[in-house]
């Protein structure tokens, strides 16, 4: 682990860009159709219950780090297999982020650049970011956090300007059920993004201000999914389900339809920035929570000396992953949250938290005994 | 050496673990190397040499930190 704080706000600007990341760029929830944003905020009070999971496993080892605690909870054979396990999980969604920015980058703005170039130079700016530490990480985030509300924004308020918003296309509301949207949330959008949140275990502990955690996790959830959900509102409203629900990336059309007062229009860079702020981050956070825990498992003096190794195994991976973004999209769907989110997001820290629980509790007991 | 150990260490799981998502979606083992692998065989010649590149950079980073160590340890003699 390396020395290093943070501030309460620098984990807030994180944790909120993390979210916002690649979640900005698919339709999110989009099976829900005009409840899309329902189901959003529904998913994010699942979001809450997975935070407080992570959090009560934070307040029994506060300063120590997911793979650092494992082993504390499971022993020191099985801790470190499901530390090396969670850094696999960590690397593969590092390269699924990869993936998808790659992709997106080829699709709308560079058709003639191979896949792996583009990538290649999304995560050599990485592997240099995360070499430089986790604070560098934050202040990066802290000057992009503006940038990214400044764009929010104007972004909002050129759509109201252009008079595009029909609410009537949020209508009917309830044409699912709300034990579907309900069964939505939880299966499907509660673990992108919300529970993704499991990877800031690697970080808490950088936190100069333990107590505020709470808050701050809580605030910083509640703010992203309201901009999710709200933002997935008016990509309904402006593109009406039919069209959201066919297009790739639904806030690229709603960008693009853009027209105000007949000369502001073809905002394709305000994508690109959102884009590229949001995806840079996450692969940021996802790049550094491997490294430290790659260092830790395996008792490396200098973690960022495994920057580029690490760099390099995410970008074979982000090509090796799927053979068309069709297929990678499809796996991302159907496969990803039931074999790999649950287990990792929700069935291994309950059972950790379980067992810390009882384990905490027996120590407790006996130095009661003791003191009386 | 302990740097090139946990690179494969940690390739070798993840591309098993992305061919086994593979067979889940319904391919079988011959198919999923084949779409795996496809995009290493079909390289543009730019994408070749910056993959070349890179993957010399990582050699050279194992070398070059051993030889670091050693003039440090002649050093010190």
């Amino acid at each position: 682990m390396e020395k290093a704080n943070i501030s309460g706000y620098q984990l807030f600007v994180l944790i909120f860009l993390f979210e916002m990341g690649s979640a900005l760029l698919v339709p999110l929830a989009g099976e829900a159709k005009q409840a899309a944003w329902l189901v959003i905020l529904i998913a994010m009070i699942g979001g809450f219950i997975l935070f407080f999971i992570y959090y009560g496993l934070f307040q029994y080892y506060p300063d120590q780090l997911l793979t650092e605690f494992v082993r504390n909870i499971l022993g020191n054979f099985l801790g470190r297999i499901v530390a090396f396990l969670y850094i696999l999980y960590f690397i593969y969604l590092a390269a699924r982020v990869l993936r998808d920015f790659g992709d997106t980058l080829l699709t709308f703005a560079y058709p003639h650049i191979p896949l792996f170039v583009a990538n290649a130079a999304f995560i050599l700016v990485v592997v240099y970011t995360v070499r430089k530490g986790i604070e560098v990480v934050t202040r990066t985030g802290e000057l992009f956090f503006v940038l990214e509300n400044l764009l929010l924004m104007t972004f909002f308020l050129l759509i109201i300007a252009s008079g595009m918003i029909h609410l009537n296309n949020l209508k009917p509301i309830f044409e699912i059920s709300g034990t579907e949207m309900v069964k939505m949330a939880f299966t499907k959008t509660v673990f992108f993004p919300f529970g993704e949140i499991i990877v800031f275990l690697m970080i808490f502990p950088y936190l100069n201000e333990h107590k505020r955690l709470k808050k701050i996790g809580i605030w910083s959830l509640a703010t992203s999914g309201l901009f999710l959900a709200v933002i997935m509102a008016v990509n309904v409203s402006v593109l009406g389900v039919d069209l959201m629900t066919r297009s790739q990336y639904p806030l690229l059309t709603l960008i693009q339809s853009i027209e105000v007062a007949g000369f502001l229009e073809r905002l394709d860079v305000y994508f690109l920035f959102l884009l590229m702020i949001g995806g840079f981050i996450k692969i940021c956070v996802f790049t550094y929570v491997a490294v430290t825990g790659t260092a830790n498992v395996f008792n490396v003096k200098q973690p960022s000396r495994l920057a580029y190794p690490v760099g390099i195994v995410i970008l074979l991976i982000s090509i090796i992953i799927s053979s068309s973004y069709t297929e990678h999209i499809h796996e991302g769907l159907k496969a990803v949250p039931n074999y790999i989110h649950l287990p990792f997001q929700v069935i291994i820290p309950l059972l950790l938290l379980i067992i810390a629980f009882f384990k905490n509790r027996k120590k407790g007991k006996t130095s009661t005994k003791k003191s009386s | 050496m302990k740097f090139f150990g946990i690179t494969l260490l940690l390739l070798f799981p993840l591309v098993v673990i992305s061919l086994g998502m593979d067979i889940l979606m319904g391919f079988d083992l011959d198919n999923s190397i084949k779409h795996a692998f496809n995009p290493f065989l079909v390289k543009d010649p730019a994408e070749l040499i910056l993959f070349f590149i890179l993957l010399a950079f990582l050699v050279f980073s194992f070398f070059y930190r051993k030889k670091k160590k050693k003039n440090k340890g002649k050093g010190q003699q």
